[in-house]
């Protein structure tokens, strides 16, 4: 008799133990991705709209309209606010749940350049269907192409090195079997005067680039210096994913870059932080109205310890004008999380240093949404416009009047489901 | 009937047996709190994410008991020769080894059961409850495998040897089945062992509840957690029959 009471109490406890377990904020329910959003000022990525009101049906765009239409769908009040396409980060590395930070900043897509190719496969499926989901949308470019020993192999995963041109078909397509949707090499020229990692040559470069369009995917590089980047783009990089600040952009690279059609992510601001080191305190974290997350405080606050000349910090302003002048695509990319970055709050204050650097904010906003989606062949985001998905950012005041306001959004739609804050 | 009651009166007392030694009882349970509070949640420094850390530290925390229970009191049962005097009684021994199975789950359940409120309230851990249900379950069934290779290191080795060999099994495949550190931050050359191992199956599956599994195939580690058990069952009741018949 004893003996069962003991082992009822038992379950019971164990019973309410599992039952008090708290549990997340509860999912919404299945029709709530499909709605009406106005009166909102749109801006579409390009330019700012006539339309007033936005139609969702099952997490996609469906219809804009100037006045409010009849429908039966649920009507969400945009009281006049800025709704702008969800941003893109394209230049991140993510594991863990950098994807679930991203989005809780309003970065519904971000292309990451060196991770894990199982992380991303697991999540290349979603891409294309508009279910709930709490991650941005992940396109990569799974394993970067380097040299024995080169840069991106000191993290600990085993990346395939390119020892000679001839490699490289090969290399490109295990890279594509493995689901990279595009192929990013490590390069640093011959002549770089700093101390760097072994780096692939300009001829194994050069077949690299050549083997990846041959699989017809896009070849971005990454450099650091002014002449690696000359070498990048006359081996036919389609993009650089890091733009350089040793010297001030020449006209010849400038056209150079031009007549190849190739597009920049500067990714100012992780090199801010080894050249002046002030934005983060002035823009995050001296503002008291932001919750910014312990785990974003510690990569904001690591610092690569660079004793670097001030001047570096104003040739890249510099050379970053000069490309946006001659009418190169730039992309907003924040290169979180390393050191002085972090997910979602640093493409924020990527865009605010493009403020910096003299460029318009309706030119900054593309750079964070249409830009990118097309450097990258990225379908049906980027844009508010008909079938693009309902992946959305709702700003309380104008962006193109204060870029500020990024930093505390109204309203986050990811497939167009509300996203808790 | 009779024999439901010596089954049930085997395992109230293996437990009870426990119960009356804390010295054994209360570090069996703190050693996995400890180890989750320090490495899990006060210095992770891996930047993997809360709830990754406790389904890791609780694939490792429940693997011990099952462990160290069978092999431990089975090898010191059959030295003294407290398992000779048990065949000798009319109890099945069935009953014997189902009764230690019952304490090290219950063991098994109070650790889970113990991380579970440690993550929920100091690392801010939410997880739907079909989540927290299904670690729980995979927790609990999954330590089944451990159960008969402690059983079998129970009736291999002396009850002196038992203690360190079982440590030298435990930590090891805990370690190189990417338990500490994720699999593919092993260096290179040890990867391959992973697949290998028992721990890595049950872990990927109980990562399978949080999203985080390395592979789709999840079949393949329920198959493999299988074979194993099957293994091991026949090569008890081989060293059995070898011991006492």
């Amino acid at each position: 008799m004893k003996k069962s009471l003991v082992l009822a109490a038992t379950i019971a406890v164990v019973a309410l133990i599992l039952y008090v377990l708290p549990t997340p904020a509860p999912q919404p329910a299945p029709y709530s991705n499909s709605f009406v959003l106005g009166p909102v000022h749109i801006f579409d990525g390009e330019q700012v709209i006539n339309a007033r009101y936005l139609e969702v049906k099952n997490g996609y765009i469906t219809q804009l309209h100037n006045q409010r239409p009849n429908s039966e769908l649920p009507w969400i009040n945009g009281e006049d606010k800025w709704l702008i396409p969800g941003l893109i980060d394209a230049h991140v590395h993510a594991w863990g749940d950098a994807l679930e930070q991203q989005l809780q900043r309003g970065v519904t897509t971000v292309v990451d350049m060196f991770g894990s190719p199982e992380f991303l496969q697991l999540r290349q499926a979603k891409r294309s269907h508009t279910l709930y989901t709490k991650e941005a949308d992940l396109y990569g470019a799974g394993l970067l192409m380097t040299a024995p020993n080169g840069h991106g192999t000191q993290f600990g995963i085993n990346v395939p090195a390119m020892s000679s041109p001839e490699q490289a078909s090969e290399l490109v397509a295990q890279r594509v079997s493995g689901g990279s949707d595009f192929i990013k090499i490590v390069y640093t020229a011959a002549t770089a005067s700093y101390q760097h990692a072994p780096s692939i040559t300009k001829a194994e470069l050069t077949a690299a680039i050549a083997a990846t369009h041959a699989q017809h995917k896009l070849a971005v590089v990454h450099v650091h210096d002014y002449d690696s980047a000359v070498d990048a783009v006359a081996a036919g990089a389609d993009g650089l994913v890091h733009s350089f600040f040793d010297q001030r952009i020449s006209d010849q690279l400038l056209q150079a870059m031009v007549d190849n059609q190739v597009f920049v992510i500067p990714t100012m601001v992780v090199y801010e932080g080894m050249l002046r080191g002030t934005s983060n305190k002035q823009i995050l974290l001296n503002n008291k109205d932001l919750h910014v997350s312990s785990a974003a405080r510690a990569t904001i606050n690591q610092s690569f310890n660079m004793n670097m000349p001030e001047e570096f910090w104003d040739n890249l302003l510099w050379t970053t004008a000069a490309m946006y002048e001659a009418g190169i695509p730039i992309l907003a990319g924040s290169d979180a999380p390393n050191p002085n970055t972090a997910h979602g709050w640093s493409l924020i204050v990527e865009m605010l240093l493009m403020e910096e650097v003299g460029m318009p904010p309706q030119s900054i906003l593309t750079s964070a949404t249409l830009n990118a989606a097309g450097a990258f062949q990225i379908q049906q985001r980027g844009r508010i416009a008909l079938a693009h998905k309902a992946d959305l950012l709702l700003l309380n005041q104008s962006p193109l009047e204060n870029l500020n306001t990024l930093l505390t959004p109204a309203q986050v739609w990811k497939n167009g489901f509300a996203m808790r804050p | 009937m009779a024999k439901l009651q010596v089954y049930q009166k085997e395992a109230y007392y293996d437990l009870l047996s426990l119960i009356r030694t804390p010295s054994f009882f209360l570090p069996a349970l703190l050693f996995p709190l400890v180890f989750y509070v320090f490495f899990g949640i006060v210095m992770n420094f891996s930047g993997n994410p809360t709830r990754y850390m406790l389904v890791s530290y609780i694939c490792f925390g429940v693997m011990g008991p099952s462990l160290f229970n069978f092999a431990v009191s089975v090898a010191s049962d059959r030295v003294q020769g407290c398992l000779t005097l048990k065949q000798l009684s009319p109890m099945p021994l069935m009953a014997y080894v189902a009764a230690k199975y019952f304490s090290s789950l219950v063991f098994s359940l109070i650790i889970a059961l113990v991380l579970f409120v440690t993550a929920a309230v100091f690392a801010e851990v939410r997880l739907e409850t079909w989540q927290w249900l299904s670690l729980l379950a995979i927790a609990l069934v999954g330590t089944l495998p451990f159960a008969l290779l402690g059983l079998l290191m129970g009736l291999c080795f002396s009850d002196k040897a038992a203690p360190a060999v079982i440590n030298l099994v435990y930590l090891p495949m805990a370690f190189l089945s990417g338990l500490w550190v994720p699999v593919m931050y092993l260096p290179e050359a040890i990867q391959f062992i992973a697949p290998l191992l028992p721990a890595y199956h049950f872990a990927q599956l109980s990562y399978a509840v949080i999203g985080a599994q390395q592979s789709d195939h999840l079949i393949g580690h329920l198959a493999y957690l299988i074979v194993f058990s099957a293994s091991l069952l026949a090569l008890v009741s081989w060293r059995y029959q070898r011991l006492y018949k």
